[in-house]
């Protein structure tokens, strides 16, 4: 019993981490094209005291930091992606679970915005975005890259 | 006398020779029973024989000292446990960033085999696996930082497959050496993982699994309902745990729905809800103490009778606290405290 239980640990150890590395291995083989990216994107987060690690991470805009005009995700365009307002709307407190969407991130923002004031100091802004992959198509290919990512309705 | 099948036998045979050796000596004391020296020797010389087998066989405690002794050390096996973990995760942040990417998941892949190989040679060489048990827990805290850190290493989206993984881990070694405390541990990472599938095939993303407490509560039903359809026949004590994980789960949800309607899958308004979900708190609290009367499970009963409890109170909050002065409100608590007291104290006569 012992030794089969053991065995069985090791296996799903090994398993595992061969399933993970696998998924790794086929994530990076099918890679499109790169994209080079600056500090201004990818910063480095600081590390504590006694961490040698180096770890960047992506620095984009949220709503909650810029207070930008999200008007364009409207109504029709969050039940697109899956959200029941409907429900949501009689009990603020509870509001629709986040989910998975296709949103697409800016990576040069245009000049004038916020009367004339640039939003993005520093970092990528989600731009109009869309519950499928294939809306891309409307984004400017040059700034513009799609990604997965979760989101959440908040109540403003 | 049947030989003992288990250390938990061996100890329980141990307390009841230990008792009856007590109570041996308080009936000659007071003159109602005399062994001849025949007699006396005879049961004197097996006692003695068969706790040392016992002893021998399994490490069991003969007294109560040993007892507090093995508490004492099943507490420091825990704690111990917990610091070298915390030691482990320390040492890889500490030098993570010299090691080149393919040294990181070598060590990452390489540390629970590791551990499982020590804990393959500490059982062999130990009776009690207060050290095993301990390995095991490193175990687990090294499998569970093995695949967070690869995720974070290859930048992988968060997934509830991993607590599949991290609960196969867990029961395999909880199974293999009867360690319970790696059994509820694995039990609660599938119990975590059914309830993130159910969570993300409604099309929400998987860790808002808090804010859907219903597929808590199924995940805990089927973890109660195997504790009755498993067998266990060599480790007796894991459907106390099955019923412990499973229940807790089940009565955690029932509380959160109490005043979450909003929460619910169900179709009806939330104030509905929250009294179909406080009128099944009650059936499930008078089950479960019902249940565990009927099958002398004196945890499960305990168990029940404390959610009871709870249930009780939150429902005289419900009525009372807002018109009622607060003085008021808790005499009136502790005089139905009372009544109960000496309802229960009735029953008891009655059964007795």
């Amino acid at each position: 019993m012992r030794r089969s239980g053991l065995l069985v640990a090791a296996a799903v150890v090994v398993l595992t981490n061969g399933v993970v590395l696998l998924e790794v291995a086929h994530n990076r083989a099918r890679a499109v094209e790169t994209i080079q990216m600056m500090e201004r994107e990818l910063p480095l987060t600081s590390p504590g005291k006694e961490d040698t690690g180096i770890s960047v991470h992506l620095h984009w805009l949220r709503l909650d930091y810029i207070g930008s005009d999200y008007s364009w995700l409207d109504r029709s365009k969050l039940q697109e992606l899956g959200f029941d307002l409907a429900r949501a709307k009689p009990d603020p407190l509870h509001l629709p679970s986040p989910r998975p969407a296709f949103i697409a991130l800016e990576t040069t923002a245009p000049h004038g915005r916020n009367g004339g004031k640039r939003l993005l100091s520093r970092g990528l802004e989600p731009t109009p975005k869309y519950p499928r992959a294939s809306s891309q198509s409307t984004l400017q290919p040059d700034r513009t890259r799609c990604c997965k990512n979760i989101l959440t309705v908040a109540d403003t | 006398m049947p030989e003992a099948s288990g250390r938990t036998d061996a100890q329980v045979r141990a307390d009841r020779l230990g008792i009856f050796l007590d109570e041996l000596a308080n009936l000659e004391r007071q003159q109602v029973l005399a062994l001849t020296p025949e007699q006396r020797a005879s049961v004197e010389s097996f006692t003695e024989r068969t706790l040392q087998d016992l002893t021998h066989r399994y490490d069991i405690d003969v007294n109560s000292s040993q007892k507090q002794l093995s508490l004492g050390m099943r507490i420091v096996s825990a704690l111990g446990g917990l610091a070298l973990c915390a030691a482990v995760f320390l040492f890889f942040y500490r030098f993570w960033g010299v090691i080149p990417t393919m040294g990181q998941v070598t060590i990452l892949v390489g540390t629970p085999l590791l551990g499982l190989a020590a804990m393959h040679f500490t059982s062999r060489h130990e009776r009690t696996l207060y050290f095993t048990g301990l390995i095991g827990l490193v175990v687990f805290a090294s499998f569970v930082l093995n695949l967070v850190v690869l995720g974070q290493l290859f930048n992988r989206i968060s997934s509830p497959n991993a607590f599949l993984a991290w609960g196969a881990l867990a029961l395999a070694l909880g199974y293999a050496y009867g360690l319970r405390l790696l059994l509820a541990v694995g039990l609660i990472c599938w119990l975590t993982f059914f309830s993130a599938t159910i969570v993300s095939l409604s099309g929400a993303w998987w860790e808002s699994i808090y804010s859907r407490p219903e597929c808590v509560l199924l995940g805990g039903a089927l973890i109660v309902v195997t504790s009755i359809g498993l067998r266990h026949r060599k480790h007796e004590a894991f459907p106390g745990t099955y019923r412990l994980v499973g229940l807790l789960a089940v009565f955690l949800s029932l509380l959160t729905l109490w005043h979450a309607g909003a929460d619910s899958f169900l179709p009806f308004e939330p104030k509905s809800i929250e009294r179909i979900y406080q009128l099944i708190a009650f059936i499930a609290a008078a089950f479960t103490i019902w249940a565990g009367i009927k099958h002398h499970l004196s945890g499960t009963v305990n168990l029940g009778a404390a959610f009871f409890t709870i249930c009780l109170y939150l429902k005289f909050v419900d009525w009372w606290w807002d018109w009622m002065p607060k003085y008021v409100f808790f005499f009136v608590i502790g005089a139905i405290a009372i009544g109960l007291l000496l309802a229960f104290r009735r029953v008891r006569s009655a059964i007795a």
